[in-house]
């Protein structure tokens, strides 16, 4: 599966990136291909064109604020997770995906 | 023909008549000739208008009606001044009392000890540190028994003169006092006592015992104190009941002036560690006390600059001030906490109370170890080298200063030896607290100060004229030649305690190079004659001035032949410098040490004493205000000199500047149009970027902590140790306000708490790691305990995302195994510094 993932929590320091990894991590495990955009304190990084969205079967918002530019991912199929929720249970996650 | 006024009201005070309202009556009075009465119509009793405790007694309460009657020569004008006040100034003449201390449960309680409620007074604190013991009350003359007093073997006239000359002294006394007061609430409370010492009624009272009863002096004391006190015990305001220890303390007072020694109070002796709480100690009762067994004071009401504060910081004993005493003596006989650090008092020994103080001392402990390490400079490569000195009152101050770190006594203030007594102190008494500062300073340098006074310190045996405005009148040397006899013997002493130490000889409110060279001869002169003598001295001891007359930081220059060094007083030039009383609140405002006015002559003087090789300090109040500490390194002062309990604070700061950052901040503060700009810049000034985001001082394994609230404040208490973060309770509110937003405990052992805060509060972007020694439970009961504390403290600063970005990799790494495992079981801090150095490319 090729997933494109935004991982956001509110401070924006520490869980934004720890969801990032966790995400990254499993994919690789599960042999997904994924791109992950941070929205933390330092602003988007590794932002997601349309062309990445465009191909991407599934969108992941793993989020407890609002995700930014959200307009970009209309029409696709969205799972929202909360930022503990893709830390501590990434598997399940994409299991939720795959479905 | 005399006509007699009568007008009537009814009592619109919700607090009734007490004496505040009392005191303002009896000032409205003072002015007239004619006979003032006050009526409680609802009692019928009557109260000379004149006398404060009269006026009290008569219990007027809200709603009274009330008659003033007016009666003598100047009736019109005394009854239309009576008319217009209890009509329409009376009603607002009661203002809120100044609190004797901020009010209970305001403190910011450390969060173990609020999570747990535990109970705690407020209070302020007036010497640092933690002490723990068994609450003892002490202090306050007793008054003798009245058959213990002395009979009268005089003629009533000569008794009753000897009773006058009493009052009179009394008065006098506290006007010295009033005068010298630091604080407003001190303040306040004696004026209450002068007013009493003042007030007819007692006057009366003393002359109708002796002169028709043909009491003693004391008897009629004693007698008239338990009469006049009698109306107040059964008043209903605590406010007026509070007047009988005002009477009281005055009957002792008095009871003092005719020669009756005070007796000894409550004869108990602490036998345990002891908390001594007192209304209120006078030195002497301090002094009586075993302290090696007294571990904190608490008291009532203290000034700052209390003979007694200044003991108890100069014996290291922790001091809180302003609970209320009739909280205060409750506790008696209770185990109690003082933290005069954070400012409360514990009043129970619960379980939680003792792991919060075991948690203090190893605070207290690490910051020794630090300040130690410091001072050796071992592995501290610190950019500034400005010396921190000390200032002190007594002689006593000295070695605990020096224990605690300090380069020097920058400050010798000898103005106290002078204070409180009815004769200046001979030249031995001097010489031996001038030598026990020196000997305490183990070669280090001790400024010591000539007699400054004049401006608001005043010696009353010294009969100084009275001037309209003494700030700007006779002060520091310009009262030398008044008395030389003091000043030679002074200057003697000082030469003399020469020979014991690097002691270097300061010259207060300096305007000419003429009255340094007149002050320079009378040291050649005391040179010479102990070389006759063959009395030993330093003949190299250098003679400096004080800086604080504006005509004399303009020209530095002119000075640098007869001076040898300079030491600015920025209380008192700010003071000159701003035209603003630093004693009158109306002007607060106007009196700022950061205008930038005051910056540019700082910088002028530094430059000028700099070129022709000479040596500044600083004392002042600036000098201990962290704020400041930046701008004052980056304007290259050699020393400041601050009080002893902001010494530790001060250095540990000082640690971590970066000495470029803090030499930009001159030109840009003194472009600054204000004060508020000064400070705004100083706030947000980037200081100490030159700080590593992790060192082995921030690891700690086994660390003490076992819960998390216990780990949090400890995490914090390092922080603050390696002057990372400003206020370590602060901190620990900032980490507590993220933790109720969102659970920090990630699993797998690790939890990762953290907090964005400005300069202000955190000085250096850091991480903090800690290990308990048993895993810590986190996020509840049922999630699995955490082992590994990682503590992030991120600066919020305009410019670069390199902390935000480090913070980042730290987090993702956390998520991976091998890293985790790592922190885990490593164990040697420099260790686990290196690896997270190398994991989180740290390189500086």
């Amino acid at each position: 599966m090729k997933i494109v993932a935004i991982t956001s929590c509110p401070t924006g320091i520490a869980h934004t990136y720890m969801a990032a990894e966790a995400l990254e991590k499993k994919a690789k495990e599960l042999g997904h291909a994924i791109k992950v955009e941070t929205q933390g304190s330092m602003g988007i990084e590794n932002e997601l064109t349309s062309a990445d969205v465009a191909a991407a079967d599934c969108v992941i918002f793993a989020a407890d604020i609002d995700v930014e530019k959200k307009e970009r991912f209309e029409g696709k199929k969205i799972i929202e997770v909360s930022v503990q929720h893709a830390i501590k249970h990434p598997e399940k996650v994409f299991a939720q995906a795959q479905n | 023909m005399v006509m007699s006024y009568e007008m009537t009201f009814t009592c619109p005070l919700k607090g009734g008549i007490h004496a505040r309202p009392a005191s303002a009556i009896e000032a409205m009075c003072g002015q007239f000739q004619s006979s003032i009465t006050l009526i409680n119509e609802r009692t019928g009793s009557a109260a000379d208008a004149r006398s404060v405790l009269e006026i009290i007694a008569a219990d007027i309460r809200h709603g009274d009606p009330c008659r003033c009657i007016v009666d003598g020569l100047d009736v019109r004008a005394a009854f239309e001044k009576v008319k217009t006040f209890f009509d329409r100034d009376f009603a607002s003449c009661d203002e809120p009392l100044p609190q004797s201390g901020p009010p209970s449960g305001s403190a910011k309680l450390p969060m173990m000890l609020r999570l747990a409620g535990t109970e705690h007074l407020s209070a302020m604190p007036m010497s640092p540190g933690i002490g723990r013991g068994i609450a003892f009350a002490a202090g306050g003359p007793v008054l003798p028994a009245f058959d213990d007093c002395p009979k009268s073997s005089r003629e009533p006239s000569q008794e009753w003169e000897i009773a006058r000359a009493a009052i009179n002294r009394v008065r006098n006394d506290l006007e010295s006092r009033i005068a010298a007061a630091s604080s407003a609430i001190e303040r306040g409370v004696l004026t209450a006592h002068r007013s009493i010492a003042s007030d007819p009624s007692l006057a009366r009272s003393l002359e109708r015992l002796i002169m028709r009863s043909g009491l003693s002096c004391s008897q009629a004391i004693v007698k008239s104190c338990e009469e006049l006190s009698a109306p107040l015990r059964n008043s209903q305001s605590l406010l007026v009941r509070e007047r009988i220890a005002d009477l009281h303390d005055i009957a002792g007072r008095l009871n003092a002036a005719v020669g009756v020694v005070e007796q000894p109070s409550r004869d108990a002796r602490c036998m345990v560690p002891s908390i001594v709480i007192a209304e209120n100690l006078t030195p002497g009762q301090f002094l009586a006390l075993d302290r090696t067994l007294v571990r904190g004071l608490a008291l009532s009401f203290a000034g700052a600059t209390s003979h007694t504060i200044i003991l108890a910081r100069g014996s290291g004993i922790p001091v809180i001030a302003g609970i209320e005493w009739n909280q205060l003596r409750l506790l008696h006989g209770r185990e109690v906490v003082v933290d005069a650090n954070a400012g409360f008092l514990l009043p129970r020994m619960t379980e939680v109370v003792e792991r919060y103080f075991d948690l203090e001392i190893v605070k207290q402990q690490r910051i020794e170890r630090r300040l130690a390490r410091m001072s050796a400079h071992q592995g501290m490569v610190a950019q500034v080298t400005m010396e921190i000195g000390v200032n002190i009152a007594l002689a006593e101050e000295a070695a605990p200063a020096f224990g605690r770190g300090a380069d020097g006594i920058g400050l010798f203030r000898t103005e106290m030896l002078f204070l409180d007594r009815d004769q200046p102190p001979g030249e031995e008494e001097q010489y031996q607290a001038y030598r026990m500062a020196a000997e305490a300073a183990g070669g280090k340098p001790v400024i010591i100060r000539t007699l400054d006074i004049g401006g608001d310190k005043q010696v009353p045996y010294l009969q100084l004229p009275s001037e309209a405005n003494p700030f700007l009148g006779l002060r520091g040397i310009r009262l030398y030649s008044r008395f030389k006899e003091i000043v030679r013997t002074q200057v003697r002493a000082i030469v003399r305690a020469s020979a014991h130490g690097r002691i270097k000889l300061l010259i207060p409110m300096v305007t000419s190079p003429d009255e340094v060279r007149a002050l320079r001869d009378l040291i050649a002169l005391a040179q010479t004659a102990l070389r006759s003598e063959s009395i030993a001295f330093d003949p190299s001891m250098p003679a400096g001035i004080m800086v604080e007359v504006p005509a004399v930081a303009l020209s530095i220059d002119a000075f640098c032949d007869c001076a040898d060094f300079f030491c600015i007083g920025t209380n008192d030039l700010v003071q000159y410098l701003c035209a603003a009383d630093r004693q009158n609140q109306h002007v607060r405002d106007f009196n700022n040490p950061f205008h930038p006015g005051h910056v540019r002559i700082l910088d002028m003087i530094i430059q000028a004493a700099h070129q022709r090789g000479r040596w500044v300090g600083l004392c002042g109040q600036m000098a201990g205000n962290e704020r400041a500490l930046p701008l004052l390194a980056g304007l290259g002062l050699d020393e400041i000199s601050v009080d002893a309990p902001r010494a530790a604070g001060i250095k540990s700061l000082l640690g971590v500047l970066n000495l470029g950052e803090c030499r930009a901040l001159v030109p840009q503060t003194a472009a600054c149009a204000t004060a508020a700009q000064v400070e705004r810049l100083l706030s947000n000034a980037s200081i100490s970027s030159s700080l590593p985001i992790i060192d082995p001082d921030l690891v700690v394994v086994q660390c003490l902590g076992r819960t998390k609230a216990e780990i949090i404040k400890e995490a914090a208490d390092i922080l603050q140790i390696a002057g990372r973060v400003s206020d370590a309770l602060a901190f620990e509110e900032a980490i507590w306000q993220r933790e109720q937003v969102y659970a920090t405990g990630l699993g797998h052992g690790f939890a990762v708490p953290h907090c964005k805060s400005g300069a202000g509060l955190i000085r250096a972007s850091s991480i903090a790691l800690l290990k308990p020694a048993s895993p810590i439970e986190w996020s509840g009961p049922e999630e699995p305990g955490v082992n590994v504390v990682v503590v992030l403290a991120v600066r919020e600063t305009e410019d670069s995302n390199e902390h935000l970005k480090i913070f980042a990799l730290l987090a993702r790494k956390i998520m991976h195994e091998d890293f985790r495992d790592f922190l885990l079981s490593a164990d040697d801090p420099a260790l686990i510094t290196d690896y997270l150095i190398k994991n989180l490319q740290l390189f500086s």
